[in-house]
């Protein structure tokens, strides 16, 4: 029998190098930092509303190194990640048996649609009227954007699984059981990982975007607190630590997304 | 050994209109235990619908469809199906993937390490276990569908045109394969393509379907060549060419149904 050649991505792509292009782009941050620095320090730009680079640096390294930061943060992460839980465990369970029942289904379905196409961010000032301006109302700020981003990867991709598939295993003679665990599951977590990204990026914006309008604590307090004192050192070091952060835990979620669908990473 | 008979089988599937369009009308085909039968038609013909029949994948509308004089009642999960698509599951490796049918019907899991490290050695992917479906090329997923079907040793085996996404040189060596692996006339295997020499080459019998809808079987030729049989030697012989252009003249009538003109279509030549 003759082996034929697998299709397995080479570095044959043409174009720049990866490292040249990630020196390059490291190049043309360095050139945007180093343009708003000179553009501060000659006058070019108001410092009291542009600040600079390196005032920036000063209060981002005041802030991490006196431990002021700590609470903020905390309390943004404890908000995010029990929304995101939250909203991860009632969207899943939604979209799993709404996908089984077809007249529920189809009945629900337009309310998702419609909660799905409104800007749920507007839903702020009514949750802190609600749930106060603890952390109450921005974890269910948190909950609701998510909520709604995760119930429809695990709604289309249930009813989305190629019927191939399944005619296959059950040739094969799967069971129910089976049909789920190798079928549904696997197909329904690539679906799951792929809104992923924009759920964990939602889970911070409920948080944040809470704090913002009425706290005490959080990154978004602290945002608050930079504008009310025209403190714009302050608010773009915040603006640094939120993005740092998120982007931070993209990172780790590759990390996990590369080890529970290999097959992925591998095509 | 297995047989399978379709009795006065009719198929009416919604249009997308709403009004119903029936596929298949009065069809009825006996497939005597351990031959290798091919099945033709034009495209729409409802051959792909037929195997769906057999497997249960789709109930008939009328009429009846027995297995080893067996209604055919739900999924056949005792025989095997060969997709023109991919059917491997993106997520499981080629080991994975062979060893399904095993692990589903509840096999030690010895016995599955030792049967799927066989087959897929005799389908030419020994190297390749590890690897997921996305880093095989197509006719190396075909092997391991191949291989996939061929570990459970159905004694019926249904295949989809299942060659027609490959190239023709694969699609060659595939062919050969099949008949390597399984063409000792101890299977029974029902076998749809649109390419009428691919079908001569391989089966012992030609089923040609008439154009849809209401199709159903126009006429059936036994090859009575010689077996066992290499693809590629079996196109000198010289009923070959005889039996392409016998059969071809009843599928091109059934063809220019559906295309109109008869100029349109490219006249038989060898």
């Amino acid at each position: 029998m003759v082996t034929e050649t697998p299709s397995l991505p080479g570095p044959s792509r043409s174009g720049p190098s990866a490292r040249l292009l990630a020196g390059l782009r490291l190049l043309l941050g360095a050139i945007a930092l180093g343009l708003w620095e000179v553009s501060a320090r000659q006058g070019w730009v108001d410092p009291f509303f542009f600040s600079a680079p390196s005032d920036v640096g000063r209060t981002l390294w005041t802030l991490v190194s006196t431990a002021g930061l700590y609470p903020h943060l905390l309390a943004t992460v404890q908000e995010a990640l029990s929304g995101l839980a939250l909203g991860f465990v009632a969207g899943a369970a939604l979209g799993w048996g709404l996908a089984q029942h077809r007249l529920l289904g189809e009945l629900i379905e337009p309310v998702m649609v419609l909660l799905n196409a409104i800007p749920r961010i507007i839903l702020a000032p009514l949750f802190i009227m609600w749930f106060g301006i603890g952390m109450g109302s921005k974890v269910a700020l948190s909950f609701v954007l998510v909520f709604v981003v995760v119930f429809f990867a695990v709604y289309t991709g249930i009813r989305e699984v190629d019927s191939r598939l399944v005619d296959g295993v059950l040739i094969l003679g799967a069971t129910r059981r089976d049909l789920l665990l190798h079928v549904h599951i696997p197909a329904i977590a690539a679906w799951v990982f792929g809104s992923l990204r924009v759920t964990v990026g939602f889970a911070f914006t409920g948080a944040v975007v809470g704090e913002f309008i009425a706290a005490s604590r959080g990154l978004g307090y602290l945002l608050n607190f930079a504008q009310n004192t025209f403190n714009a050192s302050l608010m773009m070091a915040s603006l640094v630590i939120i993005v740092g952060f998120i982007l931070l835990i993209f990172g780790g979620l590759k990390v996990v997304e590369e080890k529970l669908t290999p097959w992925k990473a591998a095509a | 050994m297995t047989t399978v008979s379709l009795q006065q089988v009719s198929k009416v599937f919604p249009g997308t209109d709403g009004s119903p369009l029936p596929v298949l009308e009065g069809t009825t085909l006996e497939v005597p235990p351990g031959s290798f039968t091919a099945i033709v038609g034009p495209s729409g013909c409802g051959k792909s619908t037929l195997l769906r029949l057999v497997a249960g994948l789709s109930s008939p509308s009328g009429g009846t469809v027995a297995i080893n004089g067996a209604l055919v009642r739900g999924v056949q999960n005792t025989i095997g199906f060969l997709f023109q698509h991919d059917a491997l599951l993106p997520w499981k490796t080629t080991f994975d993937n062979v060893a399904l049918g095993l692990r589903f019907r509840g096999f030690r899991e010895e016995e599955v390490r030792d049967r799927c490290q066989d087959w897929i050695a005799r389908v030419g992917l020994k190297g390749f276990e590890r690897h997921y479906p996305a880093q095989l090329s197509g006719g190396m997923r075909k092997r391991a569908a191949l291989a996939q079907m061929l570990v459970c040793d159905p004694d019926l085996l249904l295949m989809d045109e299942p060659f027609a996404s490959l190239g023709a040189q694969t699609r060659v060596l595939l062919q050969q394969d099949l008949l390597l692996l399984c063409g000792g006339g101890t299977k029974t295997i029902l076998f749809v393509t649109h390419d009428l020499e691919e079908a001569v080459a391989l089966a012992d019998t030609i089923v040609v379907m008439r154009a849809g809808p209401r199709s159903g079987v126009k006429a059936t030729y036994p090859t009575g060549l010689p077996r066992p049989r290499d693809v590629l030697q079996v196109k000198s012989h010289p009923r070959f060419a005889t039996l392409c252009r016998t059969v071809w003249r009843d599928l091109a009538e059934e063809v220019t149904k559906i295309y109109g003109d008869r100029d349109a279509i490219p006249s038989w030549t060898i």
